[in-house]
């Protein structure tokens, strides 16, 4: 468990067994929002600031 | 100071907002968007190593290990109960303890096996006839001189180092044209050679009973099938259900755990359903209440059984219901047909003398005396007396098991009567289960005579002996009666074949319930974690 604080700050075994599920399957939702959100590299070419 | 999910949740929806305040109008500003989602994806797929690693590890602590020693020991001890009680069973002949009644039906099926299959099935024949001391030659299989012919090829390869039974098969294609029954006339003279050696077989027997009955200490027959009955509950016990098979049935989602859980409808349901809320209120109602849905169980998977062999059941009353007017000591049907056989089998001996002549080389083919037209027409009359005999013989199987029937019969014969009757003469059963299910596949009949077999064998079962064969019993009405005197509630309804699965899933969820909330190792949320948490893997390895 003392891994786990160091890697993310955290101490895990504080969290419920119903939080730590919700816990990561909101992460992995996140996750794939963001890679949903990336934007296309060869979008159209807009002027610069 | 904030938990993880709470710190979690709060960043996602700042992250969130944050994201779709970013401005993306140029290639700089996608670029710097861009970066700024690759720098929260390396985050979270941070965050979502860590806390994976740990759920994992959190689920495996919760596991609980299961010791199958004993068990095992069990299983071994109900095999050799099993197989002393197959050898003391006073219902059956040495036919049937050898194994040959097993090996015939193989043999009468061999249209529906292949040639590997058939050489194999033949080779078993002859390694019991060596366990008694009898080496088969060529001149043993004479008859017809096809059968011959076959057999001494067979014997050929059989006796010699290289097994090659492919010369075999090249004998078998140029007989089969001019004799197709050539399997079947193999069958006759392996019958005829048990007839001859059968005493031989019935003293290995009397020896195997007498040495397996002083090794394990058993008296007689009835004495072994109390100790098979105490051996299987104690197995039944032993192998019940534990927390680690729960834990593994819910983690490969055979039932939802989730439905275990004290505010889950199903769960509720199950409970009111069954029992009454002042059953539940003491520990020693809760035990006792327990112990009888425990023997519910088993009393209503017997029941579903029952239901499921029900045609078998439908055949024999059809079948035999005419013979309870027949008496034993009157019945000359299966003597009549031996004699028929016999007389039969010693024509056919003389033509065989008359194709071959001398009894030192019967079927030597270099000294005919007969040639031409008239040997052709004597072979192709062996061939007709030996079909003959096949009819014979399945008229003579149908008397002799007639006659065991006969002996057993009467108005109150039940149904655990006729299981005897089937678990001893396995030529039988498969061609009743051939018969009631009206199967084709040979795999299938098997499979099904395999079901029956160990449904017959069960010595713990207990309703089955008080159905009757031949009269109607409202089997459903005495379970519902038996198990409402002892406070659950139950009706004929719910024993309806189509309501039983429903009733014995209400049933295995209490009695779970309850083996798991008692239990100090564990708890239905500590499973729903466990399965959840495998179910999450699984998805993910999908991936």
């Amino acid at each position: 468990m003392k891994k786990n604080e160091e890697k993310i700050g955290f101490d895990l075994s504080l969290l419920s067994l119903e939080e730590l599920l919700d816990c990561y399957t909101n992460i992995c939702d996140f996750l794939q929002f963001l890679e949903e959100n990336k934007l296309e590299t060869e979008e159209k070419e807009t002027s610069d600031d | 100071m904030i938990n993880f999910k709470e710190f979690i949740d709060k960043d996602i929806t700042a992250k969130k907002t944050l994201i779709t305040t970013l401005p993306t109008k140029t290639k700089t500003n996608q670029k710097k968007y861009n970066d700024q989602i690759e720098q929260m994806i390396q985050k979270y797929s941070q965050y979502q190593k860590s806390v994976r690693a740990y759920l994992e590890a959190k689920a495996k602590s919760f596991e609980v290990l299961e010791n199958h020693d004993t068990i095992d020991q069990l299983n071994e001890k109900v095999e050799q109960l099993e197989h002393i009680r197959f050898l003391l069973n006073p219902t059956n002949t040495y036919l049937e303890k050898m194994g040959f009644d097993d090996l015939l039906y193989q043999l009468n099926n061999s249209y529906m096996l292949n040639f590997q299959s058939l050489n194999d099935i033949i080779n078993c024949f002859l390694d019991k006839f060596e366990l008694v001391g009898v080496k088969l030659e060529s001149d043993d299989f004479d008859y017809t001189c096809y059968v011959h012919e076959y057999m001494s090829s067979f014997l050929q390869v059989r006796y010699s180092s290289d097994k090659k039974y492919h010369k075999v098969s090249e004998i078998f294609e140029s007989i089969y044209w001019i004799n197709p029954e050539l399997m079947e006339h193999i069958e006759l003279n392996f019958r005829k050679l048990i007839r001859v050696h059968a005493k031989k077989f019935q003293s290995y027997i009397l020896e195997e009973q007498k040495r397996e009955a002083e090794l394990h200490h058993i008296h007689n027959y009835q004495d072994c099938i109390e100790k098979l009955r105490s051996a299987y509950i104690d197995r039944n016990l032993a192998g019940g259900e534990s927390i680690s098979d729960i834990i593994e049935l819910a983690k490969n989602r055979a039932f939802d755990i989730h439905q275990y859980m004290p505010d889950h409808k199903v769960r509720i349901m199950a409970y009111q359903s069954l029992i009454s809320d002042e059953a539940l209120e003491e520990e020693d109602k809760r035990k006792k209440v327990c112990e009888t849905l425990a023997k519910l169980k088993s009393n209503v998977c017997e029941f579903d059984q029952y239901n499921t062999f029900l045609p078998i059941f439908t055949c024999f009353q059809e079948e035999y219901k005419d013979l309870m007017n027949t008496s034993l000591k009157d019945y000359k049907g299966l003597k009549n047909i031996e004699n028929e056989i016999l007389t039969k089998e010693k024509e056919l001996e003389k033509m065989n003398h008359r194709i071959f002549g001398s009894k030192s080389s019967i079927f030597d083919f270099k000294q005919q005396p007969l040639s031409g037209a008239g040997l052709k027409k004597l072979k192709m009359d062996t061939v007709r007396q030996a079909k003959e005999l096949y009819t014979l013989y399945h008229q003579y199987d149908k008397e002799y098991f007639k006659e065991h029937v006969l002996e057993v019969i009467n108005p109150s014969l039940m149904v655990s009567d006729v299981l005897n009757l089937y678990y001893s003469f396995a030529y039988f059963r498969k061609l009743v289960v051939q018969k009631a299910y009206k199967l084709t596949e040979y795999s299938e009949i098997i499979q099904k005579s395999d079901e029956f077999y160990h449904f017959a064998m069960d010595p713990t079962n207990m309703i089955i002996a008080g159905i009757p064969i031949f009269e109607e019993a409202n089997v459903k009405k005495v379970i519902a009666n038996k198990y409402r005197l002892n406070n659950i509630k139950i009706d004929e309804e719910d024993l309806e074949p189509e309501e039983l699965k429903t009733l014995l899933n209400k049933i295995q969820l209490i009695l779970r319930v309850e083996m798991i909330e008692h239990s100090d190792v564990t708890s239905i949320e500590k499973i729903c974690f466990i399965a959840d948490v495998t179910k999450i893997l699984a998805q993910e390895e999908k991936k």
